[in-house]
């Protein structure tokens, strides 16, 4: 990507989780209300909007953005499975970097008005449940590098304990969670139990992205400034032993080759990073993306989960980003549509709060990956 | 919350009778005095891959709970008794029963304590009908002998909370542990895993049962129509009535239940990349990179767009990763000449690395199901 700069104004949520049917149009317009109030814009102010959702029974994205205002703007739809909010995120900034918009909203949102299980939602070509294909990522990689069920429950209780720091998480422990809770809890499929799998849940999260110029002329211009540094999207690449039939996502190394792409754009090295979301919808996923995102060597997540590497103080103790600051899609929870911006939203919550650089990838089945960079600017 | 006490007439009109909470042990007890095994009702497993969420009560022991109910508020044996089921009812439900009705009839209601309807119906005492002795409709199977014996009424009437003295009016159910046939359902040429209970009604037209009777049953369709569901799906309703007669031809109860079948989600055809004889996958082969694909891809995955060729796979393979989602397996084989299948597995115990090989079987009249097996562990 070249072009112009894009910031980040403001980011807001609603809290992911259960919600009625039919509280779509509600969740958004809550988080928007934040997004605008951080960076004292609104609606009127957007020159284009991106919408992301994919659940089948949310109502269609036009609705949303009418809901808020009838201005006339481009209003474009994005969906792209769990990668969703990220695509979205990757559409606007696309758009405001060739010069076609000067501000554009990105929400992201899944709230359905009936009830479609979401077994039904994911599992229709699949030919296996969800849980199965990770639940034999974790089978293979122990049977390859030895990884123990209380290696997943670490970076699951670690993402539950997260979550018990953001209001919007789906899932809030009352107290913080021990790894025997999480290998206590149902197994789902050997060896994931259900504290290790995403809580899915309904949601919605809006970010506001813009040119250099209308950072300057928001209230986001006194805050510390937020720069979408990479953003890069792959696909599947045929490899050997390819999966065509019913695989959910496809090789895993596609998200070694977004990650690539997006630091070379970036022009930053993994030591750069200071925090990283993920695509944690199963604990294995996240130990994997330590080794696939540049953190780790293959083999080598293991040792370094013992350690205590990718929690709270991470980067002081081991020089690794801590991962899935907001509870990651285990504790935060995943509607498909707003998780890629609530990433952003957790990202901004980090940037400001002092890191300096933050990593955000997600996956969408069928499948692609999608890996974003996002720096604070040095005043 | 308990009615006026003694008979059931005028006094209990617009009373709400504690049932009290349906449990587990209830349910167990139910089955084993009824015979009705059903798995839906008692194992977990099964009931999740129907779709329900767990295990729920019989119908017919909650609507037995309301006759016995009835019993003990009129002082004397129902004549009559139906139940429309509303709604499944849970296991922790607490139930309660309102009555209407005047001095020999009532229409009745049961909830549970958040106020959902879980059935309604009727019941009577008084004038016994006509003895009609007939029960049209195609019947069903060999007619058989059952014994209203007084170690099973006991039995029954401590599952329905029933009076002592008296055979439970909904006692008739337990005919189907006479039944000659065990696949009855099947019988009716109906899909137990579609099936619900819609309704069953009883009737005594020549006085109550009495411990110590034999009786002949014979089964019969009665009914059998496609009507329009709640949420506007097409079903089967199929009515089965099964008639008690003593040796005089005099006929002594009769049930007829209403059984509904829900639409078949539309059978999958057969896909095209699986035959049965001989059981083989079928693939493609893109003959510019030497890759095998499958299923069968039109073109190449390189993007070129060059037309691939249809190839018959090899059978075995050697598993690559596996696991088990609610007691069935899954696993990856990788065949030897490349694409790693996702697959249900056969039975364990599996091991990655070991052989597996493919099997194909039909199903219904137009799909096949398959799968790989262990071999040679």
């Amino acid at each position: 990507m070249s072009g112009r700069d894009v910031f980040v104004l403001g980011t807001g949520m609603a809290p992911f989780g259960v919600h009625p049917f039919g509280v779509a149009s509600k969740l958004v317009r809550t988080a928007a209300a934040s997004a605008f109030e951080e960076c004292g814009l609104s609606f009127a102010d957007m020159d284009s909007v991106f919408v992301g959702s994919c659940h089948p029974a949310s109502p269609r994205g036009i609705y949303m953005a009418k809901d808020m205002g009838v201005t006339g703007v481009p209003v474009q739809h994005v969906e792209n499975a769990s990668a969703t909010g990220l695509a979205a995120l990757h559409a606007a900034a696309t758009a405001i970097r060739n010069g076609d918009c000067e501000t554009a909203i990105v929400i992201g949102f899944d709230a359905p008005d009936y009830d479609i299980p979401m077994s039904e939602v994911l599992g229709r070509d699949g030919l296996i449940p969800p849980v199965a294909l990770f639940a034999m990522w974790a089978n293979r990689r122990a049977y390859e590098n030895g990884t123990e069920p209380g290696h997943l429950a670490a970076v699951a209780a670690k993402n539950w304990n997260y979550a018990r720091t953001n209001p919007f998480a789906a899932r809030q422990a009352k107290e913080p969670v021990s790894i025997e809770q999480v290998l206590r809890s149902r197994v789902v499929a050997r060896p994931l139990h259900s504290m290790m799998c995403t809580a899915w849940g309904a949601g919605a999260a809006v970010a506001v992205l813009g040119t250099a110029g209308a950072l300057a002329s928001s209230a986001a211009w006194s805050r510390p400034h937020i720069r979408l540094a990479a953003s890069q999207m792959r696909s599947e690449l045929y490899t050997p032993h390819h999966v065509f039939l019913g695989p959910i996502v496809g090789p895993s190394e596609m998200t070694s080759r977004a990650a690539d792409a997006a630091y070379a754009e970036a022009g930053v090295a993994p030591a750069d990073i200071d925090v990283v979301q993920v695509h944690d919808a199963f604990a294995v996923e996240e130990l994997i993306y330590y080794e696939l995102l540049g953190f780790a060597e293959p083999g080598e997540a293991e040792a370094l989960v013992e350690k205590g590497a990718f929690g709270p103080g991470s980067k002081a103790r081991h020089g690794l980003p801590e991962f899935s600051t907001d509870g990651g899609l285990i504790g935060r929870g995943h509607p498909g549509g707003p998780t890629g911006v609530a990433q952003l939203w957790e990202t901004m919550r980090r940037l400001r709060g002092g890191d300096r650089v933050g990593m955000c990838h997600l996956l969408g089945a069928g499948s692609v990956s999608v890996v974003q960079i996002y720096e604070r600017m040095e005043a | 919350m308990e009615g006026a006490d003694g008979c059931l007439g005028g006094a209990v009109t617009g009373d709400v009778l504690d049932l009290g909470p349906i449990g587990l042990v209830d349910i167990a007890r139910y089955a084993g005095a009824s015979g009705d095994f059903n798995p839906l009702h008692l194992d977990p497993a099964y009931a999740r891959s129907t779709g329900s969420p767990g295990v729920f009560a019989m119908g017919m022991l909650a609507a037995g709970w309301g006759a016995s109910t009835l019993t003990t508020r009129a002082g004397e044996p129902l004549v009559s008794f139906d139940a429309r089921f509303r709604d499944r009812v849970w296991p922790g439900d607490r139930l309660s029963l309102a009555v209407d009705g005047d001095a020999t009839g009532w229409s009745y209601t049961v909830s549970d304590q958040r106020e959902r309807v879980l059935l309604t119906g009727h019941g009577q005492i008084a004038t016994y009908g006509e003895n009609d002795g007939s029960s049209v409709g195609e019947p069903l199977g060999p007619e058989y002998r059952w014994l209203v014996e007084e170690g099973a009424v006991r039995d029954f009437a401590t599952a329905v909370h029933a009076p002592t003295g008296a055979v439970p009016t909904t006692f008739l159910v337990t005919a189907q542990r006479w039944r000659p046939t065990d696949d009855f359902i099947e019988s009716l040429g109906i899909d137990a895993r579609r099936m619900l209970h819609g309704s069953s009604s009883f009737d005594f037209p020549s006085g109550p049962l009495l411990v110590g009777e034999v009786l002949q049953v014979r089964d019969a369709v009665t009914g059998r129509e496609q009507i329009v569901g709640r949420r506007g799906g097409s079903m089967l309703a199929l009515d089965v009535t099964s008639t008690a007669t003593d040796a005089a031809g005099r006929v002594r109860a009769r049930t007829t239940m209403r059984l509904l079948e829900l639409a078949a989600v539309p059978a999958p055809l057969a896909p095209s990349y699986v035959s049965l004889e001989p059981p083989r996958l079928l693939g493609s082969r893109d003959a510019g990179t030497g890759q095998i694909y499958f299923p069968p891809r039109a073109l190449s995955a390189d993007g070129s767009m060059r037309t691939c060729d249809q190839v018959v796979l090899s059978y075995t393979g050697m598993l690559h990763a596996w696991t088990e989602v609610e007691a069935v397996a899954y696993g990856q084989v990788d065949l030897p000449e490349g694409p790693r299948i996702q697959t249900r597995l056969g039975g364990g115990p599996h091991e990655i690395g070991g052989s597996y090989a493919l099997r194909v079987a039909r199903v219904g009249e137009h799909s096949l199901d398959w799968w790989f097996d262990r071999v040679g562990a």
